[in-house]
């Protein structure tokens, strides 16, 4: 008994041993560096926030032939937004790459798919809101799908208006510690977006000035689960769209 | 490393039970103390230094045993000295860390930015080991002679890192002669994938309802919606808890042992004084026997009574985590027990009816003060389950309980069935017949495919 204490004892301490030693000296920082947001939301934050001050004729904007195309964050919009009047083809986890394939349950239609819809209801105006879910892929792939995307619409829909919905941020806390969905890849995606935008006639939105912490990532109170904005928060997007939807025309008609 | 994990059941048990059962039976121990100790490394891998204050725990105690026994004068100092040991570390690692950060809201000038990192299984086994001296300093068990007996008893991996919380008088036994029979063996394996099931297939996914309403924000959840959330946490806490000590348990008689049942189908009880009897039955048993006991239980009057069960609760509450919600969850659980062990309980045990409507209420309410752990979020979460205070019954999106009901309802009902004896009772009837062994191989698959899915979560007891 004794020797096998002195045997078990002795294990203690080596183990002990080896176990402290194998700690490091210097801790490492642990922290990735808050990777600076480059010019084009700042710009976007700026034109928008100057646009916001002019007041917008909400009134003049119906959504009754209104299409919005996306994935989580659209079916908020559609949940909670309090669009009554606009369709929705969305699912959580939509992708660029099956969009034009999947079947969806859009309200007062049926299971459709994206063309099938589009040829069964003329739009005034369409939204995208894609691309986050497909940051996994390599980026030129998902901005010619995109660009692919907005070919078919057009084709299908020429007298609709196109907006693009820039993709919102992860908090800084998630995008410190994700490689494929943080801050840094969701802005490249959105300024390929916007760059496509300007070219194309189409109508860049980017509502991440209502939810951003001034540090280019979704505030942390915002969200339960660093991604997603809670659910009171969607009310104030739609609205936001309806402005800035309102403003567009002005600009338009001016 | 969590046993409902794809490590574990493929690496970790085969290469462990390999050895385990090849090794003559006098090696065993070392075995097991080996394979406990790596299992403890591998969750503690961001911070070994914590298997060196497990070693020293493990050292104090086996100290500590040996000494009341050789030095009866000075038994008292030696228990109070493994006690503060405990206690200190328990305190240091767990709660200092939110007592320094309230200090930063009301001193001025005071900083606390320091991250205090809970040692995995520290609650667990500070308790078994406050136990194990208390039991030595009573009497009740002579003090472990072999120091690798007293280590496996603290380590061992089935019961380490989330109970049950088992006595030294439990097992100590089979601590040093334990007869392995192919039948236990193979029970316990059943056990193993019983609890994998529970955890995986059924309180993991009716979890994410739970989940999903904190993601839309409680203010935004309709009545209905809000109840079936609560009821969803409901039954992911218990099935992921019952599903872990079932694992446990199984690990447990694979390597020779008789582990305590944590459990004993909780959700039937018809009081709070009975489901604290049913739940978590190993943690209950400590604090009676080593806190309400020692502080004259309820041998001298109603006052003392009240005032021992308030120091229970509260300590019970503490104990889940270091937080004011667990302070009042303690507390609200204290005065439901108190009025029913002086007005209200003997009505409901003789009208059982009653009883379950009862429970069916209480139950979800003080789990809602248990999970939610901002108290200006639960005040918003009590107001969509009770909208008549404010708000009215429905979400600005109108039939989101119905979206969420036809997501969830196998789950629902798969929850309301197992927290009946039925399954148990079928699984009995059927435990000799092929069928069983056929059932548990689907069991067994399902949840590895979920889990290679990546639809496993941490045991929520983990925290604690």
């Amino acid at each position: 008994m004794y020797k096998s204490n002195l045997i078990t004892l002795l294990s203690f301490f080596l183990i002990a041993v080896l176990v402290l030693c194998s700690l490091p000296f210097e801790q490492p920082s642990g922290k990735d560096d808050v990777i600076d947001i480059g010019t084009p939301l700042t710009q976007t934050v700026t034109r928008l926030s100057e646009s916001s001050r002019r007041s917008p004729h909400t009134a003049d904007v119906s959504f009754a032939h209104t299409l919005f195309i996306g994935d989580s964050r659209t079916v908020g919009l559609m949940e909670y937004a309090g669009l009554e009047e606009a369709d929705f083809f969305c699912t959580v986890g939509m992708s660029l790459f099956s969009v034009e394939e999947v079947s969806v349950e859009v309200g007062g239609v049926g299971a459709v798919t994206l063309e099938t819809l589009l040829a069964g209801r003329a739009y005034d105006r369409i939204y995208i809101m894609l691309g986050i879910n497909d940051l996994g892929y390599d980026e030129q792939s998902i901005i010619d799908q995109y660009r692919h995307l907005v070919q078919t619409i057009r084709r299908q829909a020429p007298d609709a208006q196109l907006y693009l919905q820039a993709n919102l941020h992860v908090t800084r806390e998630r995008s410190q510690q994700d490689a494929t969905f943080n801050n840094a890849a969701i802005d490249r995606l959105n300024a390929s977006l916007e760059e496509m935008a300007n070219t194309q006639n189409l109508i860049y939105l980017d509502a991440n000035v209502l939810f951003d912490d001034g540090g280019g990532n979704l505030s942390e109170e915002k969200s339960a689960d660093q991604t997603h904005l809670y659910a009171k928060y969607y009310a104030q997007w739609g609205t936001w769209i309806m402005e800035q939807t309102a403003l567009r025309n002005g600009e338009e008609s001016a | 490393m969590v046993f409902s994990s794809l490590p574990f059941i493929f690496v970790f048990m085969p290469i462990f039970f390999g050895c385990y059962y090849l090794v003559p039976d006098r090696f065993k121990n070392a075995v097991l103390l080996i394979g406990s100790l790596s299992f403890y490394l591998v969750g503690t891998l961001d911070h070994p230094e914590y298997l060196t204050l497990f070693l020293l725990s493990i050292l104090v105690d086996f100290m500590m045993g040996i000494w009341m026994e050789d030095y009866p004068r000075y038994r008292r100092v030696f228990l109070v000295f493994g006690i503060v040991v405990h206690l200190t570390s328990l305190v240091i690692f767990k709660y200092l860390g939110f007592i320094l950060s309230e200090f930063e809201k009301v001193i001025p000038g005071y900083h606390f930015n320091e991250e205090i990192v809970l040692p995995i299984g520290i609650s667990f086994y500070s308790f078994q080991g406050i136990s194990y001296l208390v039991d030595v300093y009573t009497q009740k068990i002579r003090p472990a002679k072999s120091l690798l007996c007293y280590a496996v008893y603290l380590s061992m991996f089935a019961q380490l890192i989330a109970g049950p919380i088992v006595t030294y008088h439990e097992v100590q036994n089979e601590l040093t002669a334990r007869k392995m029979r192919w039948s236990t063996v193979r029970q316990g394996l059943a056990t193993f994938i019983l609890g994998l099931g529970l955890k995986v297939l059924l309180a993991n996914p009716v979890g994410k309802l739970w989940t999903q309403i904190g993601t839309i924000g409680f203010e935004s959840v309709s009545t209905p919606l809000a109840w079936m959330g609560i009821l969803a946490y409901t039954f992911q806490i218990y099935f992921d808890f019952w599903g872990y000590s079932l694992m446990a348990v199984g690990l447990g008689k694979m390597l020779g042992f008789h582990l305590p049942k944590n459990f004993d189908h909780p959700y039937l009880s018809v009081t709070m004084t009975e489901f604290w009897r049913r739940w978590h039955i190993t943690l209950g048993a400590w604090f009676r026997e080593y806190v309400y006991i020692p502080l004259g239980g309820n041998r001298h009057g109603k006052r003392q009574t009240i005032r021992n069960l308030g120091i229970v609760w509260l300590l019970t509450g503490i104990w889940h985590g270091a937080g004011y919600h667990f302070m009042l969850w303690g507390l609200v659980l204290w005065v439901i027990l108190v009025l029913e062990r002086f007005w209200i309980g003997s009505f409901f045990t003789k009208h059982r009816l009653a009883g379950h409507l009862y429970m069916m209420l209480i139950i979800p309410l003080t789990w809602a003060i248990f999970a939610i752990d901002d108290i200006s979020q639960l005040g918003v979460f009590f107001t969509r389950l009770f909208p008549f205070f404010n708000g009215g019954m429905w979400s600005s999106f109108r039939y989101d309980y119905v979206k969420y009901f036809s997501l969830y309802y196998p789950f629902l009902l798969a929850g309301l069935l197992f927290s009946t004896r039925l399954p148990v009772r079928l699984m009995n009837k059927l435990r000799r017949k092929r069928i069983f062994w056929i059932g548990l191989l689907v069991i067994f698959g399902a949840s590895v495919y979920c889990l290679q899915q990546g639809l496993n979560d941490p045991f929520l007891y983990f925290q604690f």
